[in-house]
């Protein structure tokens, strides 16, 4: 009996000592999406926000063509929890992507046309994000697409 | 009837919705992206605004600008990093403020300058005026004591009149073109345009060029002392260098205006020329006070020829020493040395021609020593008689003695002695 006291005792100072602070409720939001020229190498460089990562991989995962790229500007949009919503023109899909120790990891790609947007524009419309594109909305979050509006 | 005309406009409700809902579908960057469009746009018409009119339609621009947003002002709040929507909106009406007092200024520099330019105006007729008159009285009055104190009194009052003139011009570039004062800074196209238009409006190059005319025809009618142009020289220097700032400047706003480039030019050779007539007027008038005594010297107008013409004049004059009569000798002596060297010459005008570095202290040595030989050279005639004198009684002296000793000796008789 006595050792199971001690037992609990330790197991509860071990609890406490190894939990993660965490600050609750954080709204990462960007009030307006940022719309990015990509430089010559395939980078993009976001003053407001202090973000830069390479483009190519994005483009040869969406075109199949890591030259893509040139002459393409990239909107951005990071919603509330903190994922970033990254579309271009002639894009079929919406790249939703989480930071994580220096690095974007594709968290989800939704599918939101089959012939590619024209003119798409993301907006922010909490807890979703807006995705347009010629009249047509759609309301999305990290996990996919939660309407759609006509 | 009226229920069908209801389904008509109910239709047209729908069909109008419809065409309105998908342009409800607007980007949210968009409308940020047009907002600082239309704020940059208004910032910029502030800046170029001409006239306070065109800058008070901007209030206006602003309010619509306020109207057409305000439905994004949360978006815009959030959007507009560092500012917000009222602060932009407040950024604009505060650049339009103070704007605003720009064109208060100008407009006050403007009404300044009207002033300033109507009394050039006024002082050019006045100055014209003054000249013509003393001119009159030089060639007519100059004998009559009464009217050589008019004289003076329309010389003094011209003299201020034109330094006053002067002033004026100055004050008006400087009130026109602060500017051009600010700096090495370059001027833009613009700025030179703009101060090309204020000069011409304010004929400055022709009232700059006036006054120099003004000036040397003053030098010209009048007949200065040496305090008069110690005084217009501190005045020459002053708008010299005015004109040396201002003239660079000018020069290259006029750069390509060919018929204004030579006004530039012609007001660069008027101030040669009035520097030119004040060093002459010193040497003008030295000649008119030997003139004015009947001492008539060829023309000298500068420190060496001076000497030059005063020394061959003495030369001569010690040449004729015995030639003429001694009263004639004598005469142009005094004339020359006692009522105009000594008198007028020397206390007045040397000292100025030393102090202008016009003539050199060896030169004034020369001169005074050329007049003393003279004067020395003329002394003995004058006592010649005495000389004569003193030879006379010397010789009738040596001529008594000589016969005196020369004499034969008679004896003297001898006296019978007396009997007794």
């Amino acid at each position: 009996m006595k050792l199971i006291k001690t037992l609990l005792l330790l197991s509860l100072i071990i609890t406490v000592a190894c939990s993660t602070l965490i600050v609750k409720p954080t709204d990462f939001a960007w009030p307006v999406e940022t719309v990015l020229k990509i430089n010559d190498d395939g980078k993009v460089t976001e003053d407001r926000y202090a973000i830069k990562f390479n483009t190519k991989g994005i483009f040869y995962e969406e075109l199949n063509d890591s030259s893509a790229f040139k002459n393409k500007e990239l909107r951005i949009l990071r919603n509330m929890n903190g994922y970033y919503f990254i579309i271009s023109k002639q894009f079929k899909n919406i790249y939703v992507f989480e930071a994580d120790n220096g690095a974007l990891v594709l968290e989800n790609k939704i599918p939101v046309s089959e012939t590619g947007l024209e003119n798409p524009a993301l907006n922010q419309r909490e807890p979703y994000v807006e995705l347009i594109n010629d009249g047509e909305k759609l309301l999305l979050t990290n996990d996919g697409i939660y309407r759609i509006e006509k | 009837m009226k229920q069908l005309n209801l389904i008509k406009c109910m239709s047209a409700l729908v069909v109008v919705a419809g065409i309105a809902i998908p342009s409800l579908a607007q980007s949210d960057y968009e409308i940020v992206q047009k907002f600082k469009q239309r704020y940059h746009q208004i910032e910029k018409d502030i800046q170029s605004a001409d006239s306070l009119t065109e800058l008070n339609s901007l209030i206006v621009e602003i309010d619509r600008l306020r109207n057409d947003n305000i439905e994004h002002k949360a978006l815009l709040d959030k959007s507009l990093y560092p500012d917000n929507f009222d602060k932009s909106l407040e950024k604009l009406k505060t650049h339009l403020v103070i704007r605003n007092q720009d064109f208060t200024t100008i407009d006050v520099l403007q009404i300044d300058n009207l002033q300033l330019k109507e009394q050039v105006d006024a002082l050019n007729k006045r100055n014209t005026e003054l000249i013509n008159q003393i001119q009159q009285y030089e060639y007519t009055s100059k004998r009559n004591s009464k009217k050589v104190v008019e004289l003076e009194k329309l010389v003094t009052q011209l003299k201020s009149s034109l330094k006053r003139r002067d002033e004026l011009i100055v004050g008006i570039v400087d009130s026109l073109i602060p500017q051009l004062n600010k700096g090495s800074g370059q001027l833009t196209s613009e700025d030179k345009n703009n101060v090309y238009s204020q000069v011409e409006k304010n004929d400055v190059l022709s009232n700059v060029k006036r006054s120099l005319q003004d000036n040397i025809r003053f030098i010209r009618v009048t007949t200065l002392e040496p305090e008069d142009l110690n005084e217009i020289k501190n005045q020459q220097e002053k708008f010299s260098k005015f004109w040396k700032d201002m003239g660079i400047k000018l020069t290259d706003i006029y750069s390509g205006k060919n018929k204004k480039t030579k006004e530039l030019k012609d007001i660069d050779s008027l101030f040669s020329l009035w520097n030119e007539s004040v060093a002459n007027e010193a040497w003008t008038n030295i000649k008119v006070e030997f003139a004015y005594n009947g001492i008539h010297l060829i023309d000298f107008n500068n420190g060496e020829k001076f000497t030059s013409v005063i020394t061959s004049f003495i030369d001569d004059e010690i040449k004729n020493i015995g030639v003429k009569s001694p009263e004639e000798s004598e005469n142009a002596y005094a004339m020359f040395s006692d009522s105009t060297w000594f008198k007028v010459i020397n206390p007045k005008w040397i000292p100025y021609l030393l102090e202008s570095k016009m003539l050199s202290r060896e030169q004034k040595k020369s001169i005074d020593a050329k007049i003393a030989d003279w004067n020395a050279r003329l002394t003995p005639a004058s006592y010649d008689w005495v000389y004569i004198l003193v030879a006379v009684l010397a010789v009738v002296g040596v001529g008594f003695m000589y016969r005196k000793r020369t004499s034969p000796k008679t004896k003297e008789p001898e006296k019978p002695p007396v009997e007794s």
